[in-house]
C-alpha cells in the first residue's frame, strides 16, 4: 500500500468558545471534515478537556467568562504535551492588540471573526501540518541527538585556523569538555599541547590536499590515559569538519594484542621482536641527534645446568628473579620514557639492557658493573639456593654497529668473551673480538669433527705412592692435537667444549677410550691399576652420568674398581644433594671418588664431609708454592689433616721437585704426580710401565 | 426568488446553508434558534450591568452577542455592539447609554429576519 493511502488517525480538535453558536458550527464542519471535536464553553472547560480528550490542537476564543483564552493558553503549554500543542486562537478582527498578547501567552496562529467556516477546515489542517512537521523535525533532531550520543564522537565545524564554528557533542570524546562548559573558540585549546600545536598545520594540510588527516594524542583526564583520535575532513567551503573519538579502548585493546605478541608471559619482559623494532626506533632517533647508545648483552651463567638438573619450574623461577632483578637495576637509572624499560628478554637466559651512553664507552661500565653485582646473590630456587651471574657484553652505537643486528652481535661477542674469560663479568666489545669469536667458531667446529673422527687422544701421567714412589695407578688427560695450530691446551678446548654445550660427547668419549684402553692391557696380560677420568663439572649434575659411566665399563667389560672418578668442588656444591645422590650411586656401583683440585673452588666443608669420596686431590698451585711459602705449606698441612681425619687418601698434584716430595712425605701426603716423575704419557708409554 | 434582508449578509447566510446541520434541519434555522434562545440573557447582562455601572462586564457581553450576530451574518447589528463594546470598554458611560438604548429593537429585528430566513427552504 502507497504511504499516502494508509488511512490517517483521526485528528481531534479542542474548540473553546463560549459562544454556542460558534461552538455548533465549528462541531458541524470540522466533524464534517473528519474531525473528531471536542467543545468547551470556557477556559476551565478546555483545560480539563485538554487533559482528558488530548486533542492534536486547539481554538481558544479569547475572550471568555471566568479563565479567558490567554490564560487558558498559558496553561494548556505548561501541560504535559502541551508545550508543542498548536493552538490557534480565535479574535476579533478589530482587536489587533489581543492577537499580540495571545503570541505574548503561547499561541500558535489565529483566526479572526467572524468565522469563515469553510476557510476554518483548511486553517486547521494547515496548522496541523505544520505540527506535523514540526514534530517530526524535532523527533529526528532528537534521534539525531541521541545518535550522537552514542556515538563515541564529538564533532566540530571549524574553520580553516581551527576556530570551532560548531559543535555537536557525542557521548564519548570530551566528555566533561564540552558538556556543561563553556565551548572554546578554537579546538587546539581542547587538546593536550603537542597535538594543539600540530593543529593549525594539519587544518591548513586537509584543505589544500581535501584529503582527511588524522592526528592521535593522549591526554590525562581524572587521571586516566585517554587516547583521543582527531580526524579533520576538509569541506567544500574552506570550513573543515572535526570528528573527536576517545579510542582509549581500541588502543588498550591494541596494547593488550601487542603484549601477546611482543611479550614474554614468563619474565614480562619484551621479547626479541619487540627488542628489534623499538631499539631500531631508539638507534634512529639517537642517529639523528647524533647520541650514542650503548646496549648490554646478558647473559646467565650456566643457565641450562640449573634446567637441566632442577627441573624447568626451577629454571623458570631462576628467570623471574632474574628479570626483576635486572627491573630493579633500571629503576636506579634515569630514563627517557619512564613507561616503558629499555629490557627485553632476547633468549630461554639471554636478556637486553639498551642506555643513552653519555662519555666514553668505558662510563657504562659501572652501570654494567652494578648489574652484574646485582646477580651476585644466589638465587632461592626451592628449598636450594643456585649461583646463577651474569656474564655481560657491552657494544656502542654507531661506534659497534650501525644497525640492530650488528650491535647485537659484537654485544654478544663481547659477553662470550666475559664467559670464556671466567664468567660474572663485564667486557666491552672490542673490534678483534669478531675475529676472536670467529676463529673460536672454527676451532670449535674443529673440535666436533675431533670428536666424531676419534683423533682426540687420552694420554696417562701416572700416580705415585710418596712412601716408595710405587706406581698405584694413572690419571687419564685429553689431548688434542690440532692439525694446524698443534697442541691446543686442555683448559682452553674443554671451556670451548662446554661452552658450545657438547663437552658431554667429550667425557663420554674419554670414559669410552680409557675403558678400550685398559680393556687392550688386559689381553695384553698387563698388570691393572686404576685410571682416574675427569668428570666435566658442566654434565655431572645430570642424572645419566651414572648410566653413561656404568656403560662404558660395561662395553669393555671393565670391573668398578679400576675407575677412578675425579669432579670438582663445584660440579658438587652447586647441588650438594643431587651431588650427594650421584656420589652415593657411583660409589655403591664401586667406582673410586675424588675430588679434584681441592682448595680452589668454593666448597664448605660441612658439605664435603657428607659426600661419599674417597680421594682429595691437592691442587697444583698449592704445590707449586711449596715448600718456599709459608701459606702454601699451611694449606698443605691442613688438607692432608684434613682428609685424614674423614678417612680420605690425599693425592699431590704437579709434583716438580724433590724439596716438593720431601716436605708431602713429612706431611704424610698419600698419591702424588707430576713432573717430577712424569708427564703426561701416550697410551702406549703408559702401557708399557705396567 | 429570495428577498435580499437588510439585516443579513447573503454571503454569511449562503455558507451558513451549505454546511451539514446535526439534525436534519438547516443550519440557518440552527444558528437562529440559538440566536433567539441566548441573545435575550446576553441582553439582560448588559442591562443589568449598565444598572450597576459595570461597564466592563458590559463589554463583555456585548463581545459575545457579537460573536452571535457575527455567525448569523447580522454585520449591522455587530458594527453596534462593536462600538457598545468599545465605549463600555473605555468606561464612557453616558455613551453606552446612549447605545444600550438602541441595542434590544436592533436584537428583535435580527431575531425577526432569522425567523424568516429559516422559514425559507
Amino acid at each position: 500500500m502507497p504511504l499516502n493511502l494508509l488511512p490517517q488517525p483521526v485528528r481531534r480538535v479542542l474548540l473553546a468558545d463560549d459562544d454556542a453558536s460558534t461552538r455548533l458550527l465549528a462541531n458541524s464542519v470540522l466533524s464534517g471534515a473528519g474531525f473528531e471535536v471536542f467543545l468547551a464553553a470556557n477556559g476551565d472547560e478546555a483545560v480539563d478537556s485538554m487533559l482528558r480528550d488530548r486533542p492534536h490542537i486547539v481554538l481558544l476564543d479569547l475572550e471568555m467568562p471566568g479563565v479567558d483564552g490567554y490564560e487558558a493558553c498559558r496553561r494548556i503549554r505548561r501541560l504535559p504535551g502541551g508545550a508543542e500543542l498548536p493552538i490557534v486562537v480565535v479574535t476579533s478582527l478589530d482587536d489587533p492588540g489581543s492577537i499580540e498578547r495571545a503570541y505574548a501567552a503561547g499561541a500558535t496562529d489565529f483566526v479572526t471573526k467572524p468565522i469563515n467556516w469553510v476557510l476554518l477546515v483548511h486553517r486547521v489542517r494547515y496548522v496541523l501540518r505544520a505540527a506535523d512537521s514540526a514534530g517530526a523535525l524535532r523527533a529526528a533532531e532528537a534521534r539525531n541527538q541521541a545518535l550522537l550520543r552514542a556515538m563515541p564522537d564529538s564533532l566540530f565545524l571549524l574553520d580553516g585556523t581551527g576556530r570551532i564554528q560548531a559543535c555537536a557533542a557525542g557521548g564519548g570524546a570530551l566528555p566533561g569538555d564540552v558538556a556543561g562548559r563553556e565551548l572554546p573558540a578554537t579546538l587546539a585549546a581542547l587538546l593536550p599541547p603537542e597535538a594543539a600545536l600540530a593543529l593549525p598545520t594539519l587544518c591548513a594540510q586537509a584543505l589544500s590536499t581535501r584529503l582527511a588527516t588524522t592526528l592521535e594524542c593522549q591526554r590525562l583526564q581524572h587521571g586516566v590515559t585517554q587516547v583521543l583520535e582527531v580526524r579533520l575532513l576538509p569541506n567544500e567551503d574552506g570550513t573543515l569538519l572535526a570528528i573527536v573519538r576517545d579510542v582509549s579502548e581500541q588502543k588498550f585493546a591494541e596494547q593488550r594484542i601487542r603484549r601477546l605478541a611482543y611479550y614474554d608471559n614468563l619474565t614480562d619482559l619484551p621479547n626479541r621482536e619487540w627488542m628489534e623494532l623499538r631499539l631500531t626506533s631508539v638507534l634512529m632517533a639517537a642517529g639523528k641527534a647524533g647520541r650514542r647508545v650503548a646496549v648490554l648483552y646478558i647473559d646467565l651463567d650456566l643457565f641450562r645446568r640449573v634446567n637441566d638438573t632442577l627441573g624447568q619450574l626451577s629454571g623458570d623461577a631462576v628467570l623471574i628473579e632474574a628479570a626483576d632483578r635486572l627491573r630493579h637495576c633500571l629503576s636506579s637509572v634515569q630514563l627517557e620514557a619512564a613507561d616503558e624499560l629499555p629490557l627485553a628478554r632476547l633468549g630461554a637466559d639471554e636478556f637486553l639492557i639498551w642506555l643513552p651512553l653519555t662519555d666514553g664507552p668505558e662510563s657504562i661500565g659501572a652501570t654494567a658493573d652494578s648489574i652484574r653485582q646485582a646477580f651476585e646473590p644466589l638465587f632461592p630456587c626451592g628449598p636450594v639456593e643456585v649461583k646463577a651471574t651474569v656474564s655481560i657484553g657491552v657494544a656502542c652505537y654507531p661506534a659497534d654497529g650501525q644497525d640492530v643486528s650488528t650491535l647485537l652481535r659484537n654485544a654478544d661477542a663481547a659477553s662470550q668473551q666475559a664467559k670464556t674469560a671466567g664468567r660474572n663479568r663485564v667486557v666491552v666489545y672490542r673490534a678483534e673480538m669478531n675475529s676472536r669469536a670467529l676463529e673460536r667458531l672454527s676451532l670449535e667446529a674443529d673440535l666436533r669433527r675431533a670428536v666424531a673422527s676419534n683423533s682426540l687422544e687420552v694420554h696417562y701421567q701416572p700416580k705415585y705412592r710418596v712412601d716408595d714412589l710405587g706406581l698405584v695407578g694413572a690419571e687419564a688427560l685429553l689431548r688434542w692435537k690440532h692439525p694446524r695450530l698443534g697442541f691446543i691446551p686442555p683448559n682452553e678446548f674443554i671451556a670451548l667444549a662446554e661452552a658450545a654445550g657438547f663437552i658431554v660427547e667429550i667425557d663420554r668419549w674419554v670414559m669410552k677410550r680409557v675403558c678400550e684402553d685398559i680393556s687392550v692391557w688386559r689381553a695384553a696380560g698387563k698388570r691393572l691399576l686404576p685410571v682416574a677420568v675427569n668428570l666435566s663439572a658442566h654434565e655431572f649434575l645430570n642424572q645419566s652420568v651414572v648410566a653413561m659411566i656404568t656403560d662404558a665399563a660395561a662395553q669393555a667389560e671393565v670391573p668398578h674398581g679400576l675407575l677412578e672418578l675425579e669432579l670438582t668442588e663445584n660440579a658438587l656444591v652447586h647441588d650438594a644433594t643431587l651431588a650427594r645422590e650421584l656420589l652415593t650411586q657411583l660409589r655403591d656401583a664401586g667406582f673410586t671418588l675424588a675430588i679434584d683440585d681441592f682448595g680452589t673452588g668454593y666448597s664448605s666443608l660441612q658439605y664435603l664431609r657428607s659426600f661419599p669420596v674417597h680421594t682429595l686431590k691437592i691442587d697444583r698451585s698449592f704445590v707449586r708454592g711449596a715448600p718456599d711459602e709459608r701459606e702454601a705449606c699451611a694449606l698443605i698441612r691442613a688438607v692432608i689433616q684434613f682428609a685424614h681425619s674423614l678417612g680420605l687418601s690425599v693425592v699431590a698434584e704437579g709434583v716438580e721437585n724433590y724439596r716438593q716430595l720431601d716436605l708431602l712425605r713429612a706431611e704424610r701426603c698419600d698419591y702424588l704426580q707430576g713432573y717430577l716423575m712424569d708427564p703426561a704419557l701416550p697410551a702406549a708409554t703408559y702401557a708399557a710401565m705396567l | 426568488m429570495i428577498l435580499k434582508d437588510p439585516e443579513l449578509d447573503r454571503s454569511v447566510l449562503d455558507a451558513l446553508r451549505e454546511l451539514p446541520s446535526p439534525d436534519g434541519r438547516s443550519m440557518i434555522a440552527c444558528v437562529a434558534e440559538l440566536f433567539a434562545q441566548d441573545s435575550p440573557a446576553l441582553l439582560q447582562q448588559m442591562q443589568q450591568a449598565s444598572e450597576r455601572e459595570d461597564w466592563p462586564a458590559v463589554g463583555a457581553a456585548a463581545h459575545a452577542l457579537k460573536s452571535y450576530a457575527g455567525n448569523v451574518g447580522a454585520l449591522r447589528f455587530m458594527e453596534q455592539l462593536r462600538e457598545l463594546e468599545l465605549t463600555a470598554k473605555a468606561g464612557d458611560s453616558s455613551g453606552c447609554i446612549a447605545l444600550l438604548a438602541t441595542v434590544p429593537e436592533a436584537c428583535g429585528a435580527v431575531v425577526a429576519a432569522l425567523a424568516r430566513e429559516s422559514a425559507c427552504p
